[in-house]
């Protein structure tokens, strides 16, 4: 068969599919349907290969001689003759330390609690770690949408290696921060809560501050910060009166008059 | 704009290195003193005033070359003073020995036994540098000119030779040819992954793109390394002429050398070299007039070990966190401000120009089959001879540490070395005659590293040793990735807690499962290799482990929870010496009786130990 250009043969346990170049071994299983875990990939964001529960057993056989080794699958790149085993004995063994350690930063964390459960990840082999934020398992979601698809600029990555920690700038409220709660929305663990108050949103945990929300011009509802409005100024290509209403109203507003 | 001084051509060049190596002849003598950093430690820069105004005073300036060098070497006898031409080998010199040596050796040609190297083992007195057995058997092909020129001075470069390799590069070879010859030479990187240097220059010049870079990666930090430091600060122009080769070849404009700022010295005789350099034409605009344009910018570093890895670093040029991401994407293809990029470490760029001047047939005769050329190590801890050594690869450890180190002080016995930097492995004495060189290093669970060597005798913990390695490598995790960050800290935990005393059954095989983990899951080299010095003490010194867990015993007396000190009545004098300093009044007894200590009252604080002159105190 001849091979296309750009086209690469792979194959994940025992089965083979065909990926474009540059593709990575996660999204290759995806295409067969066979799963692996993740925690720090989210498709929004580029991966990074941090929180490494998406290991593979990777092998390649070159001169008659067979490498074998464990990498990220968010990150590793599909190549031509690559065997992947998604659920060796070494991958599980693995995969349920990393999720050990894991769940000593996150031991409230509800989803966390049901992967761990998956691989027979225990919590009693270990001491309980008293570093970073409750349910932080530093997987950088948070931090890396709020810099790199909102831009703005409003947490970030503080200290090193076993005290890392997300905080705002100084670890004061972050003036930066539109509200967009676009953190919480990414955070694998629950660790990132928000409350709704009288006049916008708190964050419960991980940060302390508020961010005023304006309220709806038809149903009072605060809804959207000024911050925010103001990042979307021009952006969108609509009038702006239309961000006077709530999501609801909006739609309420529209449906009326389009039919 | 070119300077007046610029060199126009080759030619020029040529003759300046005729110039300034027939200026050494007309030297009558040089005096040779050693500014690198541990002789600085010991008060160099006042014995290099005392020079100079002793010289002044006695009006032979003209004459005698005063010459402020880069570290030569042996550290553990610094200050060094080294007359030429005869090679006078002067240890320990003090501000106050410069009247005398000006007027007896310099001025009439006598030796001044008092400051002479003496050899341990029969205290014969030692004359000569090249005689001491320190210097014998090393093979000092790229540390060699640090004891000769001064750094600050390109015109002692250009006496040695300096710049004729680039010269050859311009006007013999095409860069093809360039990388040819360092593939052909076997040399691979120095600062510890022992990549083949001349692959990763081709996959560098064969990559997409019409900017390139090459780094320097200066970013030495491991606990007791200092030898990319001390060619820094010794011979950066070594290291300048490597680099232009490489952009030569590469196909490279801009050159980076990233270097921590605890470095001080090192970034100041950098900063002088690249602007002298500069100012002959040697980087800039159509160098030696060529069609070859090149520059260096410094870029100083935080100190972060992370920062090591090639791609935390260049991250942290670009003025980002220093976190490592992962290699998939090669830096020769997407490396600085995702150009392609060729990094390599001080020590490899510094070897390029001996290689293209002596040739890679000739390289390629020194070393073993798979590592060629020689290796910078700094050999500290417990050996005799502290300092910076380079040696032929291959070399057995036991030629390292007994010939060249002296062996172990105090006749102590020798207990494992640890090499590679905090990551690298310890070898036990039962592996001292195993050859040195990067796959050797390997398959006994340690690395080449970037050339850190600490020795250790017979009184070091290595289960404590451990935990020192791994709390340095928890603090400089970057933490982005689970296994280090988390891993890592729980190995360190587990090792405290035996230290402590409170080791449980199964902490060994507990360690053994992390580690695993650690060193196949993490992301970067930092993290892969961070548990070497837990594997590796486990492998070869497990007795000790399970000594701490089940006996609750430390063999080595180091463990303060798992020892106790007793005082041997058949050896006390009752001399009331270590009654009198003990701070917590634990031990006991009558003058002229034997001593005893009270243990509740004993913080182990080991005065007693250190005090006795009758070895009457013991650990046990």
């Amino acid at each position: 068969m001849k091979k296309e250009s750009g086209i690469i043969e792979i194959e994940i346990d025992g089965k083979k599919t065909r990926m474009p170049e540059g593709s990575s071994v996660l999204e290759a299983a995806k295409e067969l349907g066979i799963y692996i875990p993740t925690l720090c990939f989210h498709e929004a964001l580029p991966p990074q290969g941090s929180c490494r529960v998406c290991i593979v057993e990777l092998s390649i056989e070159k001169n008659g001689k067979k490498r074998s080794w464990l990498d990220a699958s968010c990150v590793y790149p599909v190549s031509d003759g690559l065997k992947v085993l998604t659920n060796s004995e070494k991958v599980i063994r693995q995969r349920r330390l990393i999720l050990e350690l894991l769940l000593l930063r996150a031991p409230g964390s509800e989803s966390l609690h049901k992967l761990a459960e998956k691989y027979g990840a225990r919590t009693d082999r270990f001491e309980p770690l008293d570093k970073g934020k409750p349910d932080c398992i530093l997987c950088g979601l948070c931090y890396r949408v709020c810099n790199e698809i909102i831009g703005a600029h409003a947490i970030g990555s503080a200290y090193r290696g076993v005290e890392k920690e997300v905080i705002t700038p100084l670890n004061v409220g972050s003036s930066n921060c539109i509200g967009c709660r676009a953190c919480e929305y990414v955070c694998p663990t629950g660790a990132i809560k928000i409350k709704e108050t009288a006049k916008g949103i708190k964050f419960e945990r991980m940060f302390d501050f508020e961010i005023t929300m304006i309220e709806c011009k038809s149903c009072g509802r605060r809804f959207v910060s000024s911050q925010y409005l103001k990042r979307l100024n021009g952006k969108s290509g609509v009038s702006e009166k239309i961000y006077e209403l709530c999501p609801e109203c909006r739609r309420k507003k529209f449906r009326v008059s389009s039919y | 704009m070119k300077t007046a001084t610029a060199i126009k051509n080759i030619d020029e060049l040529y003759e300046l290195n005729k110039k300034y190596s027939q200026r050494k002849e007309k030297w009558e003598k040089s005096v040779a003193i050693c500014a690198g950093t541990g002789c600085r430690a010991n008060k160099a820069v006042s014995l290099i005033s005392a020079f100079k105004e002793e010289f002044k005073k006695k009006n032979i300036e003209e004459n005698i070359v005063l010459k402020e060098t880069g570290c030569h070497g042996l550290c553990e006898k610094g200050p060094l003073v080294v007359i030429r031409p005869d090679n006078i080998f002067y240890q320990h010199v003090k501000p106050e020995d410069v009247i005398q040596i000006v007027d007896k050796t310099i001025l009439s040609g006598e030796i001044i036994e008092s400051l002479l190297y003496v050899l341990p083992e029969d205290k014969k007195q030692i004359v000569k540098e090249e005689e001491i057995p320190f210097y014998k058997w090393q093979k000092r092909l790229v540390f060699g000119q640090n004891g000769h020129i001064d750094p600050r001075s390109i015109e002692d470069y250009f006496g040695v030779d300096g710049y004729s390799a680039l010269a050859k590069v311009l006007t013999e070879m095409t860069p093809e040819q360039v990388i040819e010859e360092i593939e052909k030479s076997g040399l691979r990187g120095r600062g510890g992954g022992g990549f083949p240097t001349g692959r990763k220059w081709r996959s560098t010049r064969n990559a997409e793109g019409d900017i390139k870079y090459v780094i320097c990666n200066a970013d030495e930090g491991d606990p007791g390394a200092y030898m990319d430091r001390s060619l820094l600060e010794g011979n950066p122009h070594s290291v300048i002429e490597g680099m232009i080769i490489g952009a030569y070849a590469i196909g490279a404009n801009q050159g980076y050398v990233y270097v921590r700022n605890e470095y001080p010295l090192a970034v100041e005789n950098l900063l002088v070299a690249l602007e002298k350099a500069r100012e002959y034409g040697l980087l800039g605009e159509n160098i030696l007039g060529t069609d070859l344009s090149f520059d260096i910018k410094i870029s100083k570093g935080g100190g972060a070990f992370v920062c090591g890895e090639s791609t935390a670093l260049m991250l942290s040029i670009e003025g980002k966190v220093g976190e490592p991401r992962t290699k998939h994407i090669h830096t020769s293809e997407s490396g600085l401000y995702e150009r392609p990029t060729n990094l390599n470490n001080v020590e490899t760029w510094a070897n390029v120009p001996i290689i293209i001047n002596r040739g890679a047939d000739w390289y390629r005769s020194i070393g073993t089959e798979n590592s060629k050329g020689t290796k910078i190590f700094s050999l500290v801890g417990k050996v005799v001879n502290t300092g910076l050594v380079e040696v032929p690869m291959g070399i057995t450890l036991k030629q390292i540490i007994f010939d060249i180190g002296g062996g172990i002080p105090g006749g102590k016995k020798f207990k494992a070395v640890q090499t590679g930097g905090p990551s690298g492995g310890c070898i036990p004495s039962e592996l001292l005659d195993m050859p040195v060189d990067f796959d050797e290093l390997t398959r006994v669970g340690s690395m080449m590293g970037s050339g850190g060597m600490i020795v250790m005798d017979e009184d070091t913990c290595m289960v404590d040793v451990a935990r020192y390695f791994l709390s340095f490598l928890v603090e400089e995790s970057c933490g982005k990735c689970t296994p280090c960050r988390d891993g890592n800290y729980q190995l360190y935990q587990i090792l405290n807690r035996i230290t402590e005393g409170e080791g449980k059954e199964g902490d060994i095989e507990l360690l053994e499962e992390i580690a695993e983990t650690v060193r196949d899951a993490s992301l970067c080299a930092l993290g892969k290799t961070a548990p070497n010095p837990v594997l590796s003490t486990i492998r070869y010194f497990r007795d000790e482990y399970e000594k701490h867990i089940t006996d609750k015993k430390c063999p080595a007396g180091v463990c303060k929870n798992l020892f106790n000190f007793a005082i041997l009545e058949e050896k006390c004098t009752g001399c009331m010496l270590c009654l009198k300093r003990c701070p917590q009044d634990a031990i006991v007894g009558e003058r002229k009786q034997p001593h005893s200590i009270i243990q509740e009252k004993c913080i182990k604080c080991g005065i007693c130990f250190d005090v006795c002159r009758y070895d009457a105190v013991i650990k046990v």
